[in-house]
Parts: C-alpha cells; structure tokens; sequence
C-alpha cells in the first residue's frame, strides 16, 4: 500500500468524519446517561428494600447486616457490569455504522450493503470449488458487497471446520468410593479456514479453473488429508517470479490459460497484495471473469469489535478509526494493485 | 547369473523409464509449440483488419501489400521455431510502422474500429506471451533434462535433439501494448 497515499486519504476521510464522530459519541453519551437513571432508581428502590423491606426478604436475608451490604454491593456491581455491557453494545453498533460509512466512502456506492450478521452464501464458496463441503462445514457474517469502480466486490468473514473427535481420560469414583477412569469422546472443532473471504470481476477472461494454493497448506491443515478438504486440481505449474512461487503452488488443466492469467505482472502485483495483507491466501479464477481470494486470519468482525473509547478522546478515536479504515481500505485497494479497471492489460 | 539377469533388467527398466520420460517431456513441448503457432496464426489473422483500418491513411505499394499478406502464409509453411521467430519479427516491423501511423494520424485512434482492433490485438499478444512463455519453459525443461550425465548419452542414442527458445526481439518487448503511448 502506498503510505502517502493512504495517509493523504485518510486525513481527507478523517476531517469529514469527525462531525459524525461526535455526533455517534452524543448518542452514546445519552444512552448511557438513560442507563444511569434507570440504574440509579433501580438500585435506590433496591436498597430501600433491603433497609426496610418485606418480612420476606428481611427473614430471608435473616436481618443480618453484613449480608445486607454485601447483597447492595452485588447489586451495585451488577448495575456497573450491566452499564459497561450495554455501552459496549451500543460501540459496536457504532462500529458497525463506521465500517458502513467507511465502505461508502471508499467505493463511493451510496448504495453499498453491509449486514453483519450475514453469511457468504453456500452457492458462492461452492462456486469456487475449492473447500469440499461434503466433508467441511462453513459458517460467515459481515457480509459486504459494494459497486467500486463499477466492479462488484464482495467481502464476507467466512470459516470453514470440521469436528474432530477427541478422545480423552477422565477420572470417576465407583459407588464405592474407587479410582476408575474411563475413555471420553468431545468434538473438537477444527479449522481448515478462519478469514475473510473476497471476489470481484478479473479484466480478462477466465477460461479454466485457476487455483492458487498457499505452499505450506499442511501446516493449517492438522490431523487431516488435505484432499479430504481442499479440492483444487490440475497439474501442478511452475511459474518464474521465485518471490511467487516460494508462496503460491499453481494448479490447472491448462497450463497456457494459466499463464496467460497469471503474466508476469499479475504475478508482481499479487506479491504487492502480501506486503499489504502478510496472511496466507487462497486464490481462485474461476470460469468466466469472476476471481476469489480467501485471506486467512483477516476479519471484518476484529474491525467491528475493535475497542472503541468510551469515553470520547479525539486522539483515541483517531487511532481506531484509522484501523478500522486501513483494513477495509487495503481490502479495496486489491481492486488498484490488481489494476482491474484497466481493459489494456499487461 | 540370476545377479546379472537381475542387472541387465534393472538397467533395460531404467532406460524404458528415461525414454518415456524423454519423450513425455519432448510431447509436453510440441503441445506448448503448437499452442504458441495457433496462437501466432490467430494475430496473423488480424492483419487484413488492421490494413482495413489504416488503408486510407497508407500509401502501400502493391509489393508492400503482397508482403504484409503473405506473413498469414508463410506462418502457414513455418517448420521450426527459427521460421516462427523471422515471420514474428516481420510482423513485429509491420505493427512498429503502423504505430508509426498512428501517432502521424490522431484521428485514426479515435475510431471505433482502432478501439475494437486495440483490444483484440492486446489480448492476443497476451495470449501469445503466455504461450511463449509456456514453450519457453518446457524448452528448458527438456533441455535440462537431457543434458544431465548419463542422460545426454541416451539422448544422443535415441536422437532426442535439444530445442531453441522463443526469443523476442527488443521492439516487441518495448511494445508489449501496441499503439498505446503510455507504454512507449
């Protein structure tokens, strides 16, 4: 990613946002002030029957005083907790309206969808035919899709497990009192992909399968046969950019399509896209013009769970804001390294 | 005696295998050679097109003219690459003097046929540089291969000769996209 750049656009971003910030930060100040009522009058009414409650209560707690300023500390702990949980709440659902006011500031599609609790559809992830389904399950939220350049892209977190069993020893005490153990079987779920999942249109035609398939893949897939999960197939292609191929393993039937896709600057350009998001990648071109990327540990939801302060500092903010904004930005920006709105490729 | 039976098959099977893989290797290049002819007959195809679009503008002579046509045919008759390499690179000198030509007639670029020939060439000069690039590394595949020791001797033995690259000459590769200047 080009630091000048982002730098300048995100300072442009950054002084167009801070009204908006503020005005975020005024309905959480007004949340919390509502929650601070509601919890004071609760506790006053509390405390009041702890003081002079009901015969009930007072027979209950035995009219004990220590018990009584334990219970009022309890209560009042619970109303902290209870303060801290719905403020909490209520910041990321401020980062949710920040990542979608990011999304459309960035593509510049008004009409951009971000649903945080929606799912890559199976149709998609079966599509690419890389992850076998048949044996894998696969869940997902976050996702977006938005007009940039006139290129669809969509976003989505997506991971894709199985169950393993895990046997183990526990120890249990017979009826009379002996030692004996015996063998349990829990489920253990495993990853075979836990990321962020990408696809936008490619400025050539694709007329075969293309996969590209990280090189150390047995080191995210533990304890299982990688074709049991991970269908890619072809024969394997030996490209010339080293840089390249010391991370990718090529596979298609057609090895000229594959060169033709992948020409010597793609290959550049895809090595540009590591620098910028150092996770290991999956890449699919698939038949027609639509490619995938699956980016293992990037997720939009650390973006929407990032901390944000809850009490309003402009340099905190600033701070938060920029990560929120240099993620989904360098997810974007694959659409300029790719240089996919250029028809005269190279 | 079962020892040297046993030698003399060993030594029979590891020849089979060198030869099969000799060969395997020499197909995988004839397949790549191949790709790269239909893909280089493709853009020789385009040259009626392009002397379409810029006959107005170009005053050819008629030996010209018989010259620029006659790069289809004699792609037609090419036996190895040394042939493909000379009509590549005749081609190579007609697109350099029709760029010339462009850069001389503005208003030729603006059309709709120069647009529409633009991308068609450019996506097959893409296509070509893939299957160059693809023979080019079955041709060091197979050269390898057979000038390994003891392999060399086999390849001699069974005549397997070593292939030339698909060189590009430097106009081509300073024009990788014709007629478009940011690239010159």
């Amino acid at each position: 990613m080009n630091k000048e750049l982002f730098n300048e656009e995100y300072a442009k971003f950054y002084n167009d946002y801070t009204d908006k910030i503020q005005q975020y930060y005024e309905r959480v100040g007004l949340k919390k002030k509502k929650l601070e009522r509601i919890v004071t009058i609760v506790m006053i009414m509390l405390i009041a029957i702890f003081l002079f409650g009901t015969v009930e209560l007072s027979e209950f707690f035995q009219n004990t005083i220590i018990i009584q300023i334990i219970g009022t500390v309890v209560i009042i702990l619970m109303c902290i907790i209870s303060i801290v949980v719905q403020l909490k709440r209520e910041m990321y659902n401020i980062n949710e309206d920040i990542i979608r006011d990011i999304v459309k500031y960035i593509s510049g599609d008004e009409n951009c969808i971000y649903s945080p609790n929606k799912r890559i559809s199976k149709a998609d992830i079966e599509k690419m035919e890389l992850f076998n389904l048949n044996n894998l399950k696969y869940n997902g939220k976050n996702a977006i899709s938005a007009n940039y350049n006139n290129n669809i892209m969509n976003f989505a977190d997506m991971e894709i497990y199985y169950y393993k069993d895990k046997v183990t020893e526990e120890v249990y005490y017979d009826n009379e009192g002996r030692r004996q153990t015996r063998m349990v079987t829990n489920k253990e779920k495993k990853y075979v992909f836990n990321g962020c999942y990408m696809s936008a249109t490619l400025n050539k035609k694709i007329a075969e399968h293309i996969y590209l398939i990280p090189n150390n893949i047995s080191d995210l897939i533990i304890n299982g046969r990688i074709n049991d999960y991970i269908t890619y197939d072809g024969d394997e292609i030996e490209l010339e950019n080293l840089e390249f191929s010391d991370k990718y393993k090529v596979y298609s039937d057609n090895e000229v399509q594959a060169r033709y896709i992948l020409s010597l600057k793609l290959m550049e350009k895809i090595n540009e896209i590591d620098e910028t998001i150092k996770s290991k990648k999956y890449i699919v071109f698939k038949e027609g013009r639509r490619f995938s990327i699956c980016i293992q540990d990037f997720s939009i939801e650390s973006l929407r769970k990032s901390t944000l302060p809850i009490k309003y500092t402009q340099e905190r903010v600033r701070e938060n804001l920029e990560y929120i904004f240099k993620n989904l930005y360098s997810l974007f920006n694959i659409y300029n390294i790719l240089d996919l709105g250029n028809d005269l490729y190279v | 005696m079962y020892i040297i039976a046993i030698v003399i098959v060993i030594i029979i099977i590891a020849v089979i295998i060198i030869y099969n893989t000799m060969l395997s290797k020499k197909n995988k290049l004839l397949k790549a050679y191949s790709s790269l002819d239909v893909m280089l007959k493709k853009r020789y195809d385009l040259i009626p097109n392009i002397v379409d679009t810029v006959k107005a503008y170009a005053n050819y002579e008629k030996g010209t003219l018989e010259k620029i046509m006659g790069i289809r045919k004699r792609a037609d008759d090419c036996k190895d690459i040394e042939d493909l390499v000379n009509v590549s690179d005749d081609f190579n000198n007609f697109m350099g003097d029709i760029s010339l030509l462009f850069e001389k007639y503005p208003d030729l670029k603006a059309g709709e046929n120069f647009m529409h020939l633009q991308k068609v060439l450019n996506e097959i000069e893409e296509q070509i540089s893939a299957a160059r690039r693809t023979y080019n590394a079955h041709v060091e595949n197979y050269n390898t291969y057979i000038s390994f020791i003891p392999l060399n001797i086999f390849a001699k033995l069974f005549n397997f000769k070593k292939f030339d690259f698909f060189e590009i000459n430097e106009n081509e590769k300073n024009s990788k996209i014709w007629f478009n200047e940011n690239n010159k």
